[in-house]
């Protein structure tokens, strides 16, 4: 050791139980930045210390608080010595009891210069677009990207609709749904970004396949199929076995699309498969012989065969339904941690799904 | 030239308030003069849309530790210089004040503001006891714990209601914000199981860096300088809630719902965004406070107000305030960025004022 050395700051170690996971957390830096960069699905929200998303309970070590945890936490979590990892400082290595602490680690976003090479019209408003990238991007199925055009500041959030790739894909694609006056949609409907070069974050998001071999029970709203899309073609790369139900809720017959993709996911999955469109305004004197209502109406007739063998649900689609499927499959009996969302309206990073 | 650079132009500006003031005699305005000239440029120049090329934190941190600790330094040469020059006039210290009044408004709040969301222990303490050139070393916490979370709804004490003039809110905010500030730490104590007039109050700290400012001020100033030294930070804090009104004023959000872009109002004339650390430029601060200033992006799309710097002479004259700038300004904002629920509430808050429904 030299001698300059005692003032020399040294990395710390987190350990979080009881997954056992480990990292180190730089001078400077707080252990939410050190897990992040790990590739760690860290929750989180402002990074500031002023929402409480990242808070988990210390068992070991010590630490120094940058703001004053009271103003965020409640007594009781100060009195289990919860910290906030956004804003603490190290003094010794320490544990954190995070019991479903996420243990894969996912692809750390980067910036990428994006072209849109190509759109093809999916239904009346939905798109299906094919962006190249200038470097290979490796992301998790059911994981987003951000788009951003240079004369809007606020970037565009849309889930990839394919399955990754071993090394990551140069080419991505996307469902992007015409949103009424809005500003991004517009312009790329009315086909000016075609060849234009756009910004690209990814990959992002934390809706991605857990572990399991229990059933799957698959619900989708209008473009919110990507993520599904993406997670159940590469569950068939990977040879997965899992029984699945997949709802799709669509205004009409009409707003019904990649029939044909679902229908070959169908054909190659390994396990009983079984769609469910279900239609919410289709004119009752049409032949539509399917499901009416809307989609969450449909979940308790067609899932009561997987109820008791605990279920895994993924949700992709607008917060309303979201949040009466959530409802619905709670009442049924689902664990709350086996329910999981996209939601347009994603709150964990306050940004908009269009 | 190098954004790094640019960035120099604040403490520049205090340095001109500090020479005139260690000059004495009639140049003890000349840190108030830098209004209308700034203010002009600020007009004359176009918007600014260019994101900084900067990626040095410690780099870009040097101007801004400078301004904060100016800012308080400047208060200590005004007490000496009043001190030592017994021929000043009435109306050349009132000028010493008001200067500062200024400057602690233009150049120290956006410095201490950028310095108390760091990490840093130091950079961090330097902007909170920097804050004191604007009587105020409690706003960091109702700050970040109130109006972070609440901006632009109907709970943020930052956010002037449709029809509320600059004078109304300049009073009432600064008081509110020390009352949630207060709440919050006592709360924060209570929370622990301690009293909340227990010694861990931060209350007793903020009231020790006062002392020990106004024990300093006094010895080096005298009763004058002390009393010069109290206008300027009061004509300083009316002002801070001046700048802080052209952030958000009238601006609608639903209680909770997620903080997007619009909910800020952009100032992006150059000399607004440079002098005040991009703060008239914050929407991306309010979507992730840890982003640094120099890496906020303008926003092309937005409604844009006039530069900040201009906002400040109109905004004192309430009818040209609000019939030439805020109602045009938010007549396009409703239509064009309000969802349904922020147009009803919208529509509310119009009529509540007195206003007429330009809503569609």
């Amino acid at each position: 050791m030299g001698i300059f050395d005692i003032f020399k700051a040294k990395s710390k170690k987190v350990t979080i139980t009881p997954s056992g996971v480990n990292f180190m957390v730089s001078p400077g830096q707080t252990i939410l930045e050190a897990g992040l960069a790990e590739g760690y699905a860290m929750p989180h929200s402002c990074k500031v210390g002023t929402c409480g998303e990242c808070k988990a309970p210390m068992v070991e070590g010590k630490i120094k608080e940058l703001i004053n945890f009271g103003y965020v936490l409640e007594a009781e979590e100060l009195q289990n010595d919860y910290i906030l990892p956004c804003r603490a400082s190290m003094k010794t290595d320490i544990v954190l009891d995070i019991p479903n602490f996420e243990l894969k680690r996912l692809h750390p976003p980067q910036d990428f210069m994006g072209t849109i090479e190509k759109t093809i019209d999916l239904t009346e408003d939905i798109k299906r677009v094919v962006i190249s990238l200038d470097k290979e991007m490796e992301f998790d199925a059911g994981q987003y990207v951000e788009l951003q055009v240079e004369s809007i500041v606020e970037p565009r959030s849309y889930s990839f609709a394919m399955k990754p790739v071993l090394n990551g894909s140069k080419q991505i694609e996307l469902f992007i749904r015409k949103v009424p006056n809005g500003k991004f949609t517009g312009l790329l409907f009315d086909g000016l970004l075609e060849n234009k070069q756009i910004k690209v974050k990814g990959p992002l998001g934390n809706f991605w396949l857990r572990e399991g071999d229990t059933p799957l029970i698959c619900i989708g709203g209008g473009s919110g199929l990507a993520p599904l899309i993406s997670i159940l073609e590469d569950c068939i790369a990977k040879s997965i076995k899992r029984d699945c139900i997949m709802f799709f809720g669509a205004r009409s017959e009409k707003d019904l699309y990649v029939l044909n993709q679902i229908k070959e996911i169908e054909q190659k999955w390994q396990g009983s498969f079984q769609f469910v469109p279900v239609l919410s305004d289709e004119p009752e004197d049409n032949n539509w012989a399917g499901e009416r209502g809307f989609v969450h109406t449909a979940i308790e007739k067609y899932t009561k065969k997987y109820i008791n063998l605990n279920p895994h649900v993924y949700l992709c689609g607008p917060p309303v339904m979201i949040d009466a499927a959530t409802k619905v499959g709670i009442d049924l009996g689902i664990l709350k941690e086996n329910i999981h969302a996209d939601n347009f309206f994603d709150l964990s990073n306050k940004k908009v799904k269009s | 030239m190098n954004d790094y650079i640019k960035f120099y132009l604040a403490p520049l500006v205090q340095v001109v308030g500090a020479v005139g003031i260690y000059v004495g005699g009639n140049y003890m305005w000349a840190g108030l003069a830098t209004l209308p000239v700034l203010a002009i440029l600020d007009t004359i120049l176009p918007d600014n849309f260019e994101k900084r090329k900067m990626n040095n934190r410690l780099l870009a941190d040097i101007p801004l530790v400078i301004s904060a600790l100016l800012g308080i330094a400047l208060l200590f040469l005004l007490a000496w210089k009043i001190n030592v020059t017994p021929d000043l006039t009435t109306l050349q210290m009132v000028g010493g004040a008001l200067s500062l009044g200024w400057l602690s408004t233009v150049v120290s709040l956006p410095a201490t503001h950028e310095l108390f969301h760091e990490i840093n222990p130091i950079r961090k303490a330097i902007g909170i006891v920097g804050q004191l050139a604007f009587f105020d070393v409690t706003r960091h916490i109702s700050h970040n714990n109130g109006h972070h979370l609440d901006v632009a709804s109907s709970l943020d004490y930052d956010t002037a209601k449709r029809g509320e003039n600059i004078y109304k809110f300049a009073v009432e905010t600064g008081w509110q914000n020390h009352k949630e500030s207060f709440k919050l730490e006592a709360n924060a104590l209570k929370k622990r199981g301690k009293n909340a007039w227990s010694l861990s109050n931060y209350m007793y700290k903020a009231l020790l860096i006062l002392v020990f400012f106004y024990v300093g001020v006094y010895y080096i100033g005298g009763e004058t300088g002390l009393l010069y030294v109290l206008l300027a930070q009061a004509v300083a804090r009316l002002w801070i809630e001046g700048l802080n009104y052209f952030q958000h004023c009238g601006l609608i959000r639903v209680n909770h719902a997620p903080i997007l872009h619009y909910h800020v109002w952009n100032h992006l004339k150059p000399i607004s965004r440079i002098i005040t650390f991009e703060i008239t430029n914050h929407c991306d601060h309010h979507q992730d406070a840890f982003m640094p200033y120099y890496e906020m992006t303008p926003d092309k799309d937005s409604v844009r107000l006039p530069g900040a710097l201009t906002c400040f002479a109109i905004a004192l004259i309430p009818p040209i305030w609000f019939n030439f700038i805020l109602k045009p300004a938010l007549k396009e904002w409703d239509n064009r960025f309000a969802n349904d629920e922020e147009k009803k509430l919208a529509r509310a808050a119009n009529k509540a004022a007195g206003w007429e429904d330009w809503i569609k």
